[in-house]
């Protein structure tokens, strides 16, 4: 998820962040009085409208020149490879930086570009392969923290069917 | 920025082992242990595009400020390393 549609969220989930609608509640209680629905309500719409503004001043004051224009996501089924197999589909995300489009699997930080999703798709497979080869032959000894969990994720969903299948292929 | 001068930057300032393949790839190694891995494109004449520029900079764990510093030279390999040594130190790798 981009850090973009991260903070619309926190936003749109947390409408007593220091707005409106807490500050009618607390004077209410300072009063002995229970606040209306109404006055609830119309301090709801405040609180909203003022994440909202909080949300377009982070657009317009983010330094905006390196992030994607767009973010999604999709799942592929396969890794192109006949040795290589997934067990299950996997879920990668997809930015668009205009001139280039970035796939990545941030479980394991593999990534690959390319002009169009198909080509991103593509190279980040192929950068999957590479990392799972590259982590199957070094000791677990020998690996960090983040590879040993790459590798513990790579091993849950690729099928190594061992040389033979690419003869078969 | 060009391909080579983040190629170089990588190549002389991370501790570790190259690998190959159609991209170049590397390993951070500190004190025996594969800490981190960087991919990057072969030399091309044309500049890098913004989204592996992106990637390149957050597998090296650098803000962009610090991402510049890297490729510009103001960011030394031993400084590099002892920014990874305060991520593991932190527990971030």
């Amino acid at each position: 998820m981009s850090e973009r549609h991260t903070k619309i969220t926190k936003y749109q989930w947390d409408p007593m962040g220091g707005l409106g609608a807490h500050d009618v509640a607390r004077r209410a209680w300072h009063e002995g009085a229970e606040p209306s629905g109404e006055h609830l309500l119309h301090a709801l719409r405040s609180t909203i409208a003022g994440a909202a503004h909080s949300i377009y001043a982070d657009e317009i004051t983010e330094d905006t020149h390196c992030s994607p224009a767009r973010t999604w996501s999709v799942s592929i089924a396969g890794l192109g490879e006949a040795r290589y197999r997934l067990r299950c589909p996997i879920v990668i995300m997809l930015e668009d930086y205009g001139t280039e489009i970035v796939a990545s699997w941030p479980d394991v930080e593999a990534w690959g570009a390319g002009g169009t999703e198909a080509d991103a798709i593509n190279a980040l497979k192929d950068d999957l392969v590479r990392l799972y080869i590259e982590l199957s032959s070094v000791a677990a000894a020998e690996l960090g923290k983040l590879p040993r969990r790459w590798m513990m994720s790579l091993a849950c969903i690729v099928e190594d069917r061992g040389e033979q299948s690419d003869e078969t292929a | 920025m060009k391909p080579r001068d983040v190629a170089h930057a990588i190549e002389n300032k991370t501790p570790g082992d190259e690998g190959g393949g159609k991209e170049r790839s590397k390993w951070i190694v500190l004190d025996g242990k594969r800490v981190l891995r960087v991919t990057y494109p072969k030399s091309h004449s044309a500049d890098i595009k913004r989204g592996t520029l992106e990637s390149i900079r957050k597998m090296l764990r650098l803000d962009r400020d610090q991402f510049d510093d890297f490729i510009s030279c103001s960011m030394s390999g031993s400084d590099y390393e002892g920014h990874l040594r305060t991520l593991i130190s932190s527990g971030e790798l």
